[in-house]
């Protein structure tokens, strides 16, 4: 029950970080890039490519190492590509910027470089947590189907508070810094907890 | 994971369905009269904006809808085109009283053309380049504003920061540069921004102006206003009621109000503008007052869409 939960928070916080990114992203790009559809396109279509790779992968990883362990390690890792875009990112555009692309593939190339690490990765999230609190194969549907559903929430409100209080809060560096450190944190929060609760007895359905 | 979806749905759906829904070629609507007599002449949803062109007795507009209501971008008398109908192109002009002999201007937001065509007009020892966003509002200009492209006009379809950024690597340079990029109502943020000045700062010749015009009825007003402080030496406004002209230079010493005036009167003798340059020089600014402590905008942090929707106050 206790480790549900914790998994539970676990994919809100990821889905949450993963749409703030999102927003920030339009920011972000639009000083060297413009604000032209393409914009956002490409950062659209950057994180579902991520995301379809992550799920993926994720799947598979979960198949082969199935622990809270491996991730915690997929969520740090999240926060730790998101380091150097939250220091660095106005030089990358810069640099992108300068290779003068038309602004599209500029604009691609940007969201490519600054999202696809951490997207990939906490597309991974999603199946790995299905995995972990999963004990039969009759629940695997309604496990997954919350699962997905708190994460959705979360990406909802992840959206919703970036684009309407952070970004007037606070400015871009400090959202990409709180967002790679809440990862981080989730990652060492994760461990934690797993490691002081004791699993769901197996054929307790609910 | 589905509003990620979502967004891509409407962000595809909204231009494209357009004319398939309305059955029309293009967007062209069979003239329409409203009430006020005014004559809807174009309609067209853009990437950008819903365009409308109105035509009301002999003055024709440019409007962007935003939120309901159409915001006037542009104006052209059709009869006497140097009329200049918009009351904030009369305070525009005075840029000119600051910068008597333009070689060449820069225009960030260009709507129907209506200035850049009047100072190819005015200064034909000027060469005028304007940078437009939407391809749709350049095709308006063409079709319903007699804006024509030729070895002294030339309009660059792009985002305006863009476009400067490359305008600095290829050096080109500018005595004036007017900052006029409005969508419906607000300013796009990287067009606010202190980076964005700075790079506007590398393209102006040495003793070239920004002419800025600004809102003081919303927000971001004032972040605006401390931005150009931080940014500019010297700062002139102009404008009595509704917009804002805000002149920023980094010329030492600062161009005396008496030469000014002067040049308004040198130039308005000059050119018979159909404003009276020097009155509008005398008048000066009588609003626009703003705190000139707190927060300037930059790329790390820009809320200007935020705070538009937030009357001052």
């Amino acid at each position: 029950m206790m480790r549900g939960v914790v998994v539970a928070v676990t994919v809100f916080v990821c889905g949450w970080v993963l749409m703030g990114l999102e927003i920030v992203g339009g920011r972000m790009l639009a000083p060297y890039f413009g604000s032209g559809v393409w914009v956002w396109g490409s950062i659209i279509s950057v994180f579902l490519a991520a995301l379809s790779v992550g799920y993926f992968v994720g799947g598979l990883c979960s198949k082969r190492y199935p622990s809270a362990v491996a991730m915690a390690a997929v969520i740090a890792l999240a926060g730790i590509t998101l380091i150097p875009v939250s220091l660095r990112y106005a030089q990358i555009n810069e640099w992108i910027a300068a290779i003068d692309l038309h602004e599209r593939w500029g604009s691609l190339l940007a969201a490519a470089c600054q999202f696809l690490a951490p997207s990939v990765l906490l597309g991974m999230v999603s199946p790995y947590a299905v995995r972990l609190v999963t004990r039969r194969v009759e629940e695997a549907g309604s496990q997954a189907g919350s699962l997905y559903a708190i994460s959705t929430v979360g990406s909802c409100l992840g959206c919703l508070v970036t684009s309407f209080d952070l970004i007037l809060r606070f400015g871009i560096r400090h959202i990409l810094a709180y967002s790679s450190a809440t990862l981080i944190l989730t990652a060492i929060a994760l461990l934690v907890l797993w490691s002081l609760t004791s699993p769901r007895p197996e054929g307790n359905a609910s | 994971m589905i509003p990620r979806v979502i967004l891509v749905c409407v962000l595809l759906a909204s231009p494209a369905f357009v004319p398939i829904s309305t059955g029309q070629d293009f967007g062209t609507v069979p003239v329409a009269l409203t009430d006020a007599g005014e004559k809807v002449l174009f309609e067209k949803e853009s990437l950008y904006h819903y365009i409308r062109v109105t035509q009301t007795g002999t003055i024709r507009r440019l409007q962007f809808r935003r939120s309901g209501e159409d915001f006037d971008e542009s104006a052209v008398d059709i009869q006497d085109r140097t009329k200049l109908p918009l009351l904030y192109y009369r305070s525009m002009l005075v840029a000119f009283a600051h910068q008597p002999n333009p070689t060449s201007v820069l225009f960030v937001g260009m709507g129907a053309g209506t200035l850049p065509m009047a100072i190819h007009h005015y200064f034909p020892a000027a060469h005028v380049d304007a940078v437009e966003l939407d391809p749709e509002v350049v095709a308006a200009a063409k079709r319903f504003f007699g804006l024509k492209e030729d070895d002294r006009l030339k309009v660059y379809e792009r985002d305006g920061r863009v476009q400067v950024r490359r305008f600095l690597a290829e050096k080109k340079k500018y005595d004036v540069v007017f900052l006029d990029a409005f969508r419906g109502g607000y300013i796009p943020y990287q067009l606010t921004t202190r980076e964005f000045l700075e790079q506007v700062k590398g393209v102006l010749l040495p003793g070239g102006i920004v002419v800025s015009n600004l809102r003081p009825g919303f927000a971001s007003y004032e972040y605006q206003r401390r931005t150009y402080d931080a940014t500019f030496r010297n700062h002139t406004t102009y404008g009595t009621e509704g917009n804002l002209i805000l002149i920023s230079d980094d010329c030492v010493p600062k161009s005396d109000a008496a030469r000014i005036l002067a040049n308004a009167e040198r130039l308005q003798k000059e050119k018979q503008f159909r404003v009276d340059l020097p009155s509008v020089v005398r008048e000066g600014a009588t609003a626009g007052k703003y705190d000139t402590k707190g927060p300037i905008l930059t790329d790390d942090f820009a809320p200007t869409d935020v705070l538009r929707g937030i009357p001052r106050e």
